[in-house]
């Protein structure tokens, strides 16, 4: 996957919409807005990730790396929790950071795909299903892989050749398809 | 235009969208279409196969592949979600297939794919779509009104008309590069040389040269050594990239296929000749194999290319000459095999040829010069669009030719077609109800096969 900068904040965004959900419900129910209040400053702080860090940081990001980042972050809003004096306990907003980070995952690996035809293809971006033009993009390195061809022949080759090359045993040709005309077996 | 085919296939075939092949590319134009919102019979897939995986799975036969390059999210689904993994895994219960593709280690196999491609065409109906059941010869502009298409086979009978077409007619013919083609052509020789996606077979105690650096040449490198015999891997540059995907993987996303869309078409080609010049999946069977030939000394690679080729009393008197053009030797092979893909010339398929000749379709290198949006100039237009997928495509769309290329392509013609229909659009909740219907049918069907065992 290579997300651009905008296919993060798209993806951001939308994903966190079912645990805005959850915190929404929750501030209800218990009368605390601080739930609601951790899901927009995860938003926010997701925001600042996505454009300032990781698109320059990961420019192919692998599947596994979305949990790395998840553990991360969550080390990130906790301090900030912390830092703007929420009135959560710890347990509580770790139990409700993962519960809406699995909400979010599912809308992002399940819904959007659904959503968006063109959403995985399209780097992560909700666009219109159209030929469209975004930023340039660099290909992966290359790895060179021929040290032993670059040295000349070798003793297979330099054994099947030259004066004292090994006779080799006849055999049929590998083709299943085409066999050689008997009037021109010897 | 109306739709005019009658229920029992009778009559003028008109349709909306028109497909000409029908391979993998017109199964995912078809699905593609169904899952945005068209109807069956506004769609034509005009070809002489019902089956679309035909073609493939006679050349993946050939060449022994047992899995395919393509990763998780490859396969014949419309839409995204699932992707292969999740499906492998939920129906083996089994976690491999995810952390697998979290690593991106996971490869669909061969007997699993075409077992989805089965099913969706079975599931969408995409058999009875198939029009005429004679290969496409000639199509012709007509202005109308409404402007469309008359498609005609090679004995110039009318087999229907569309309003859009995509022109999904695959590879050219197979590649045999030079003195090789002038050889086989020679039949005391011909059933010595053969293409990596021929039928054939290695016998112990031969010697087989093969040309090429591709996945189909390791494939072959394999295949050679399982048989107990030797084999020299010939290529003729020095560097092939070790990746698991045709091109670099960025190229597969939006970003770097619209990026690469932003050069010119000189560069644009001057680019896939550079990255598609051969690469090399590293995996891991593969490589204990080649290691171990290598030890027993069955098994060596040289840079050259064979400069002449003889019949000789084991076979083949074949010259070799380096890189630098010196003469390396002659030696006697039992056989070689050509993994140097296909003819990527536009005038290799009449059908292009036709369409250059008659309407002046513009010719570069001889690949046609597409628009931007994979139309044929001066043909295509935005109320009756004429595109092109695949490797004729991928000048466009570097990995035109593979399966997440051809969604690419497929899913924006019909999308261009849907606009210029003023379409009704399917909903979210119909689209996840077919793809959840079309998941769960595929995940019945791979619980009967047998696990194909992955290479990386």
């Amino acid at each position: 996957m290579c997300p651009t900068p905008v296919g993060r904040i798209h993806t951001r965004v939308a994903s966190l919409a079912l645990p805005a959900l959850l915190g929404l419900i929750l501030s209800l129910l218990t009368g605390r807005e601080d739930w609601i209040v951790l899901i927009g400053i995860y938003l926010l702080l997701g925001v600042a990730l996505d454009a300032g860090l990781y698109a320059w940081l990961l420019r192919y990001q692998p599947p596994w790396m979305t949990f790395v980042l998840a553990l991360g972050e969550l080390g990130m809003l906790y301090v900030l929790a912390r830092v703007l004096e929420l009135e959560l306990s710890s347990a509580e907003a770790i139990v409700f950071y993962w519960a809406s980070w699995l909400l979010a995952i599912f809308t992002k690996v399940v819904l959007l795909p659904i959503f968006s035809l063109t959403y995985l293809e399209s780097s992560l971006e909700f666009r219109r299903i159209d030929w469209s033009i975004p930023p340039a993009q660099a290909p992966l390195p290359v790895i060179a892989a021929g040290e032993e061809a670059d040295g000349g022949p070798g003793p297979l080759v330099r054994s099947a050749s030259g004066e004292h090359a090994v006779p080799l045993k006849p055999l049929p040709g590998p083709s299943g398809v085409h066999s050689v005309p008997a009037e021109m077996l010897e | 235009m109306e739709v005019a085919v009658k229920p029992n296939g009778s009559g003028p075939q008109d349709v909306v969208i028109g497909v000409i092949g029908d391979g993998f590319g017109s199964l995912l134009v078809y699905t593609s279409a169904i899952y945005l919102g068209f109807k069956p019979e506004q769609i034509g897939i005009f070809g002489e196969h019902s089956n679309p995986v035909q073609t493939y799975q006679q050349f993946a036969w050939n060449l022994g592949q047992t899995v395919l390059r393509s990763e998780s999210e490859s396969h014949f689904l419309p839409a995204d979600w699932p992707t292969f993994a999740q499906l492998d895994a939920y129906s083996r219960r089994s976690v491999s297939p995810l952390l697998r593709s979290a690593g991106r280690k996971f490869n669909p196999g061969v007997p699993e794919i075409l077992t989805e491609a089965a099913i969706v065409t079975k599931r969408l109906g995409f058999e009875r779509r198939v029009l005429g059941g004679a290969k496409v010869g000639w199509i012709v502009r007509e202005p109308g009104p409404p402007p469309h298409f008359s498609l005609f086979d090679e004995d110039a009978q009318l087999l229907g008309r569309c309003k859009h077409a995509m022109i999904a007619i695959g590879h050219g013919p197979l590649s045999y590069p030079g003195v090789c083609g002038a050889a086989r052509a020679d039949p005391r020789m011909t059933d010595r040389i053969v293409q990596a996606y021929e039928p054939k077979e290695y016998r112990e105690g031969g010697r087989y040269l093969v040309m090429g650096s591709g996945i189909a040449a390791v494939n072959e490198w394999a295949n050679i050594l399982d048989a107990g015999a030797q084999c020299i891997a010939l290529r003729r540059n020095l560097h092939p990239e070790e990746q698991d995907l045709n091109v670099p993987r960025c190229l597969f996303d939006g970003s770097g296929i619209d990026a690469f869309q932003g050069l010119s078409f000189d560069q644009r080609v001057d680019f896939l000749a550079e990255v598609l010049r051969g690469t090399s999946p590293e995996r891991r069977v593969w490589g204990d194999k080649i290691k171990k030939g290598r030890d027993d000394g069955r098994f060596e690679e040289m840079i050259g290319t064979i400069t002449a080729i003889e019949p000789g009393p084991g076979g083949l008197l074949v010259r070799l000459g380096g890189a630098d053009g010196s003469d390396i030797g002659e030696i006697e092979a039992t056989g070689i095999t050509c993994s140097t893909g296909f003819v990527k010339s536009a005038f290799s398929l009449p059908l292009l040829r036709r369409l250059a000749q008659t309407y002046d379709v513009p010719v570069e290198r001889e690949r046609i010069r597409l628009k931007t949006n994979c139309g044929v100039p001066p043909l295509d237009r935005e109320d009756s669009r004429l595109c092109m997928m695949g490797l004729n495509a991928n000048t466009v769309v570097p990995n035109g030719d593979t399966i997440a290329g051809l969604k690419y392509i497929a899913r924006r013609f019909v999308a261009d077609c849907a606009r210029a229909e003023n379409l009704d659009l399917r909903s979210f909740p119909s689209r996840l109800n077919l793809q959840i219907a079309l998941a769960r049918s595929t995940v019945k069907a791979l619980r009967k096969i047998e696990r194909t065992k992955q290479l990386a």
